[in-house]
Order: structure tokens, then C-alpha cells, then sequence
């Protein structure tokens, strides 16, 4: 089977000292860099590129692998404990997550979440291994018509995301889609929506949103009620899932790994979909879906094993193709050329110690997160019993360099500020903010 | 619970040192560079100029002994950063890496907050990558450039090309093309180059004039077919395709290009002293991989730099014009 003969080469090649120890660095820096809100992979693989000059083309890829899908962990970190999205796709995490968090339960979140994910990146790396090649025929078959039908689905989907007034949610999508829309016209070249603002020319960093209407807004409100503006009413239960819990996961987790597995080698938003996808999906068929939104453990695992399926199987069009599915991927092609490898549909005959070796170390990789983060979510749970008056100030300071660091601009934090604002507006008039994201996403 | 916001604040503190890690003081020559100089990027990280400027900014790290950061200021096709490299100070520590696409923009643009031949001087163009004509077989038979525009000729509007934006120098050449041989192409605008290619694998779109560099890997691939190079020379990269002057198109010439400008009143010393640093940074064996693998080629330096920056803001301004083509 040239599958095994493959994969045997891979594992020969990931599990040297030094790939291993640069794979367990790459996962470490990913979790770092998820759990600091704002701070994204990108910038992140953007500035250690240079210095994956002087590693064998292996070992870097094997490292910025590590960085890209550590940060899908890390990302949930924050989401579950102070409703902060730290990456695109925790933002689902944080409707159910955050409602654990405060009912006590942060630490069986977490452990959720970081369980959920590595049985869909064990999937994924197992899929991409035998069917990379076909699963790249099918992603380049999704014409316009596809990805139309998709949208409408989206859109469908985005009102069961609500769990209160079917009015709100609808509003709530109508102002994400107009959000989304700021910017430059693709077709026409023509700005919308941007009043004049060169900032606003290449449309709305989803992070700004994501966190000011979550994060900060939820920090406006908790300040305003003395009663519960420590995040830590409740005392914390128990850090991993009881038998129940173990129970209630399987289902979602499945369900999730499918999903965010079939959206995430579609290149764009695919991975940012799945994890809203599989939410919804949860909506529909859950038994405990009128749990969900009031901190079902259904509602973590759910997104969480999308969002890690999405991410690993966004690798398929990079290594087939060289056809990057997202700007982390665009910068692993910018490390290949770096040295001297020209990414594209040879590499998989010319460089298979590369090809596999990659694929190999992203199981190793996972295995690594799921022993690094089990242990640490002990100390993330005390993170939240630090006073509101240290956390809250040390959150905005965080959140704002993050937005800061997406293009180095000062416009960004403004903007994000103002998100903020309209967060706590919407939490007020009692509207949802995950549709308006769901919207949001649909509409750029 | 102590440690934990020791360690908090002492991370934050770190953070917003390396935010003001740059202040002015005063110049001399003599000792430059004596702390980092800043390369202003003007796309997001990740985009095609990085691939060029982060290997040379990591040489001429090694060779100046002061790093050379990369300051990504993306937004509105580099415009954006454009701006505000003009307003950095004229010290020697602040360089502006441009592409062909601030040549595209006066013409395209209704207002910049930038002139590029006032407020910078050239110093090198550091990469230039030739377009080039591909088409997917699957939907075009033509085997050659002639076959080509003469199906387009009987079929006016019936191919689609892709490029990676509108006003991108991928949609510009489209129009050159159209011009000079007189037919009626779609244009399909994409997000990016990447999306667009994968467009063009898939089959949603005819054909492309796709830059060179990430055409060559798929051209190899079998899944593409090039037809024709828009350059004066034909490219090792692609030894075997013939110039647009070879193919029957003469004058179908564009290239995507990336350059290094200094603002402004910028020391002439310290002007000088960085061009011969990039000329011996673009001799060094790490980057003449990087260069081949993306079928890049070094462009004219000092005056000849601002003599071609001349004649590109002239030639696609004429193509712009034509095609009406304008971002407002």
C-alpha cells in the first residue's frame, strides 16, 4: 500500500529530535499566541519566517504547521473563560463555553474543547493522508453556483444560531451582512460604507468585531453589575468531564469532525464556517439542544471538533496544489519558496519526506496539544478568580495590542472600541450577537 | 497568584518596548546604522511582496549588523502604507518597499495622500516576476497565442479571464492584451491571486496572465498550459515558452515588480550606502534560490529606477484610461 509506505516515511522523518522538538515548540508558540486574544498565526508565521532560513525545509514547515493549529486550540482558551474569541473560529466556542465558565464549569470546557479537537485533527490527519489527492479534485470542482447555494445555507443557518426572539435574530444578521459589505466591490472597485476612511477600503478585520462585540462589550456590562462582574460566582466543579459528560460528547464530536472535514478544504472561509455550521447543526438534531446557548457541553464540542477539522484539512489545497486556502497557508508557500522549494502539485513526488513528514507531525503535533493543554487548564481556571479590577484592565490591554498588531494601526483599537460599545448596546436590547458574526462572515 | 501578574505585567512591558523600539535622534552618516531600520511594507504580511522583502531584509540584517524589520501596513492595494511612508522621518532608518501596483495607482486612484516620485527616491527594484498568458486545456484548445486570439476573434466575450483584483497589474495586463490584439475578453476579478488560480484549475475561468512565480509550479503540474511570457527574454524558469514577440504580440510586455524607495531628504550617504548593501544582499546565494524559484529577475537601480517608475505610471496609465478601470 503506497498509502503506508508513505506514511511510514512520514513518521520516519516527524519523529527525529529535532523535528519533534521544533513541532512541540510550533504547537507551545500556537497556544501562546491563541490564547492572547487578537494575536493571530499570521502575523506570527510572518515574523519567524526569516528565521526558518536556517532550519531544513521539513523541521519549518513541521514547526509553522505547529503554530497554525496550536492557535486553533489556544484560541478556545479565552473564548470558555472570559467570552473572548482569540481566533476566528472560538467564537462559537464562547456562546456555550462562557455559560460553563460561569456556572462553574470552565475547567470540563475546556478539557471538552481540547479533547473535541484532537479527535478531529486525528481524523483529519488520517483523511488527508489517503485522500488528499481526490478530496483536491472535488474542493476545485465548487463553481460559483456551489458556493452560492452555500451562502444561502448559511444564511438559514444563521437564525438557528439565535436561542431568543426570531425578530432580533434577523436584525441582528441584516447588520453583520451590512458589515460585511464595507469596503472595496470586488467587481466594481467601488467602496461601500467606508465614509472616506482609507482604513476601511479592504472592509472590517473579523477579529475587531469579534472581540469588541464579545469581549469588550461583555467587560462593559459585567462592570456595570457589581453583583456578578466577578467572573467566579460559583465555585469551580471538578477540571475534567464527568461520565456524562463523556456521554454527551461522542455524538457532536462526530458530527462536528464531518462537517468542519467537508468545509475546510474549500478554500476562504470554510473553516470559519464550520465551526458556526456545526453549531447549528446541533441546534437541529441535539436531544439536548434547549440546553444549548445556556452552557451545553453539546455547544463546545460541537464547534470546537468543526473548527479543528476545518483547520487541518485547509492544509490539502497548500500541499496538493500549492494553492494557498488562507493567508497562514499563503506564508507556509512563502516558507517553501524561502527554501527553494516551489510549492504545487509535485511536491508530493519530488519531496514525499516533505509531504509526509508534514502530515506525520500534524498527529504528533495534536497528541502534543492534548498533553500540554489538559494539565495547563488547571492554571487557566485560576485565571479567572483574579479580581475583576486586575483581569478587566489586563484584558483590554491585551485585546488591544492584538488589534493593534493585525496591521499596526491605531484605527483598528478605535474601531474595536466602538464595537465594543455597540456590544453592550446589543446586549441591552437583548439581541444575540452571534448571528450579526454568522452575517458578517457570509457578507464579505 | 503573585507570580502570574508579575509575569503579566513584565510580558506587557516587554510588548510596548518593542512598540518604541524607534525614536528619532540625529543623523550621521559615519556611524548609520547604529539602531534598526524599518522597511514600511504596504501589504498584509503574508502578500507577495513579503515573499521578497523578508529574505532580503534577513540578509542585509546579516550585513548591516542592525536588524531590518518589516512593517506590514496593509490596506486600500498598498495605498494605504503608501501614505503613511511618506510622512516617516528622513533619517535613513525608514525605507518604503513598493510594487508595480503604486505605479497603477495615480491613474486609478480619484486621490492619493502620497505622490510616489515626490515623496520618495528610488533606490533599487529588487524583483521583477513577467507575466504570463496561461489557459486551462480543459477549456481552451488553442495550443498556441495565435490559435488563441484567433478563437477570441470569432468568439468575442466568450473567454473569462481571472485576476487577482481589479486594478491589480494581473487585470491591467488582461486589458494591455485586449488592446493590442484587438479582442473581447471577460474580466473576472478575484481576492488574490490563490483564489483565483484555484478558479482557474477548477475550470471557472479560460485562462489567466498570471505572474510568473506561482504560475510555474502548475505549468509544470500539466494542469495549466502557458502560451506566451509578457517579456522582452524568455525565463529559465520556463525555458520553453515563448516571448509575446516570438508568440506574434509584440510590445505585450508586463511585469509584477517590487522596489525599494528611501523618503524624501533622506542622507545621500546613507542613500548610497543602502543601495550597495542591497546589491550585495541580491548576490547572496540565499536569495538567488528565492528569486529563481519565483522566476524573478533584478531591475534597474538609482536613476534608471526612477526613469522606468516614469514610464510605468505613463504606460499604465494609458492602459487604465482605456479601460476605464477605477477605484473610487
Amino acid at each position: 500500500m503506497e498509502v503506508f509506505d508513505g506514511l511510514a516515511l512520514g513518521f520516519a522523518t516527524a519523529l527525529t529530535i529535532t523535528n519533534l522538538s521544533y513541532c512541540l515548540l510550533g504547537v507551545f508558540l500556537g497556544t501562546a499566541i491563541g490564547v492572547l486574544p487578537g494575536l493571530g498565526p499570521a502575523a506570527t508565521i510572518a515574523i519567524l519566517l526569516p528565521a526558518t532560513f536556517a532550519l531544513p525545509p521539513v523541521t519549518a514547515l513541521i514547526m509553522l504547521a505547529g503554530i497554525f493549529y496550536g492557535a486553533q486550540y489556544g484560541g478556545s482558551t479565552t473564548a470558555i473563560l472570559v467570552n473572548l474569541p482569540g481566533e476566528t473560529s472560538s467564537v462559537v466556542t464562547a456562546l456555550d463555553g462562557y455559560q460553563m465558565a460561569r456556572q462553574g464549569k470552565a475547567g470540563r470546557a475546556l478539557a471538552t474543547a481540547a479533547i473535541a479537537s484532537f479527535f478531529a485533527g486525528t481524523v483529519c490527519t488520517f483523511l488527508i493522508a489517503l485522500f488528499a489527492p481526490p478530496l483536491t479534485e472535488i474542493a476545485l470542482k465548487f463553481g460559483p453556483a456551489e458556493y452560492f447555494s452555500l451562502m444561502v445555507l448559511g444564511l438559514i443557518a444563521s437564525i438557528v444560531l439565535a436561542s431568543g426572539s426570531i425578530l432580533h435574530a434577523l436584525g441582528m444578521i441584516i447588520i453583520g451582512l451590512l458589515l460585511g459589505v464595507v469596503g472595496t466591490d470586488v467587481n466594481a472597485g467601488t467602496q461601500r460604507f467606508t465614509f472616506g476612511f482609507l482604513e476601511l477600503a479592504d472592509g472590517i478585520g473579523f477579529v475587531i468585531v469579534a472581540m469588541g462585540i464579545f469581549g469588550i462589550g461583555e467587560i462593559v456590562a459585567n462592570l456595570e453589575n457589581e453583583g456578578t462582574r466577578d467572573v467566579s460566582i460559583k465555585t469551580v466543579s471538578g477540571l475534567m468531564p464527568t461520565r456524562e459528560d463523556w456521554r454527551r460528547m461522542v455524538a457532536p464530536v462526530l458530527r462536528g469532525t464531518a462537517l468542519g472535514s467537508v468545509l475546510g478544504i474549500l478554500p476562504g472561509g470554510g473553516a470559519a464556517l464550520a465551526s458556526f455550521g456545526a453549531y447549528a447543526l446541533e441546534k437541529k438534531v441535539s436531544r439536548n439542544r434547549a440546553e444549548l446557548g445556556k452552557g451545553a457541553i453539546e455547544g463546545v464540542a460541537a464547534p470546537e471538533a468543526a473548527n479543528n477539522a476545518g483547520a487541518q484539512m485547509s492544509f490539502i489545497p497548500m500541499l496538493t496544489l500549492g494553492i494557498p486556502a488562507n493567508p497562514v497557508m499563503a506564508l507556509m508557500i512563502g516558507a517553501m519558496i524561502i527554501q527553494g522549494i516551489q510549492p504545487g502539485p509535485s511536491v508530493i513526488k519530488e519531496q514525499p519526506a516533505l509531504f509526509w513528514g508534514v502530515i506525520a507531525s500534524m498527529w504528533i503535533g495534536n497528541i502534543m496539544l492534548l498533553v500540554l493543554n489538559l494539565p495547563l487548564i488547571g492554571l487557566w481556571v485560576r485565571m479567572i478568580s483574579v479580581p475583576y479590577h486586575f483581569l478587566y484592565p489586563s484584558i483590554l490591554a491585551f485585546c488591544s495590542i492584538g488589534v493593534l498588531s493585525l496591521s499596526n494601526s491605531p484605527f483598528d483599537v478605535y474601531l474595536m472600541a466602538l464595537f465594543g460599545f455597540l456590544g453592550y448596546v446589543f446586549k441591552k436590547l437583548d439581541c444575540e450577537p452571534a448571528p450579526l458574526l454568522l452575517g458578517f462572515i457570509l457578507g464579505r | 497568584m503573585q507570580t502570574n501578574r508579575r509575569a503579566l505585567l513584565a510580558l506587557c512591558g516587554s510588548a510596548l518596548a518593542s512598540f518604541v523600539a524607534i525614536s528619532t535622534s540625529p543623523v550621521t552618516a559615519q556611524t548609520w546604522p547604529d539602531k534598526p531600520i524599518t522597511f514600511v511594507n504596504p501589504f498584509a504580511a503574508g502578500g507577495g511582496t513579503d515573499a521578497f522583502a523578508r529574505p532580503l531584509a534577513a540578509e542585509l540584517t546579516k550585513q548591516l549588523g542592525q536588524s531590518v524589520i518589516i512593517d506590514n501596513k496593509g490596506g486600500a492595494g498598498g495605498t494605504l502604507g503608501a501614505g503613511v511612508a511618506a510622512r516617516a522621518a528622513k533619517d535613513g532608518y525608514t525605507f518604503f518597499v513598493g510594487a508595480v501596483h503604486h505605479t497603477i495607482a495615480p491613474s486609478i486612484y480619484a486621490k492619493l495622500t502620497y505622490d510616489l516620485e515626490k515623496d520618495f527616491e528610488p533606490i533599487a527594484v529588487v524583483a521583477m516576476v513577467p507575466h504570463v498568458v496561461v489557459v486551462n486545456p480543459a477549456k481552451v484548445q488553442a495550443k498556441s497565442l495565435k490559435e488563441l486570439i484567433e478563437f477570441a476573434k470569432a468568439n468575442p466575450g466568450k473567454l473569462s479571464f481571472g485576476s487577482a483584483g481589479n486594478g491589480t497589474s494581473h487585470h491591467l495586463a488582461g486589458e494591455m492584451f485586449k488592446a493590442l490584439t484587438k479582442t473581447d475578453l471577460q474580466h473576472v476579478p478575484y481576492k488574490g491571486a490563490g483564489p483565483m488560480m484555484q478558479d482557474l484549475l477548477g475550470g471557472q475561468i479560460d485562462m489567466a496572465f498570471d505572474g510568473l512565480g506561482s504560475s510555474a509550479s502548475q505549468i509544470k503540474g500539466g494542469k495549466i498550459v502557458p502560451l506566451a511570457l509578457a517579456a522582452k527574454e524568455r525565463s529559465s524558469a520556463v525555458a520553453d515558452v515563448p516571448t509575446s514577440a516570438e508568440a506574434g504580440v509584440a510590445g505585450f510586455e508586463a511585469s509584477a515588480w517590487y522596489g525599494v524607495w528611501a523618503i524624501a531628504g533622506t542622507p545621500k550617504e546613507i542613500k548610497d550606502k543602502m543601495a550597495a548593501e542591497i546589491a550585495k544582499a541580491l548576490k547572496a546565494e540565499s536569495i538567488g534560490s528565492v528569486w529563481a524559484a519565483q522566476g524573478a529577475k533584478i531591475g534597474p537601480v538609482g536613476a534608471d529606477m526612477a526613469a522606468f517608475v516614469k514610464s510605468e505610471i505613463e504606460n499604465w496609465g494609458k492602459i487604465a484610461k482605456g479601460a476605464n478601470v477605477k477605484i473610487e
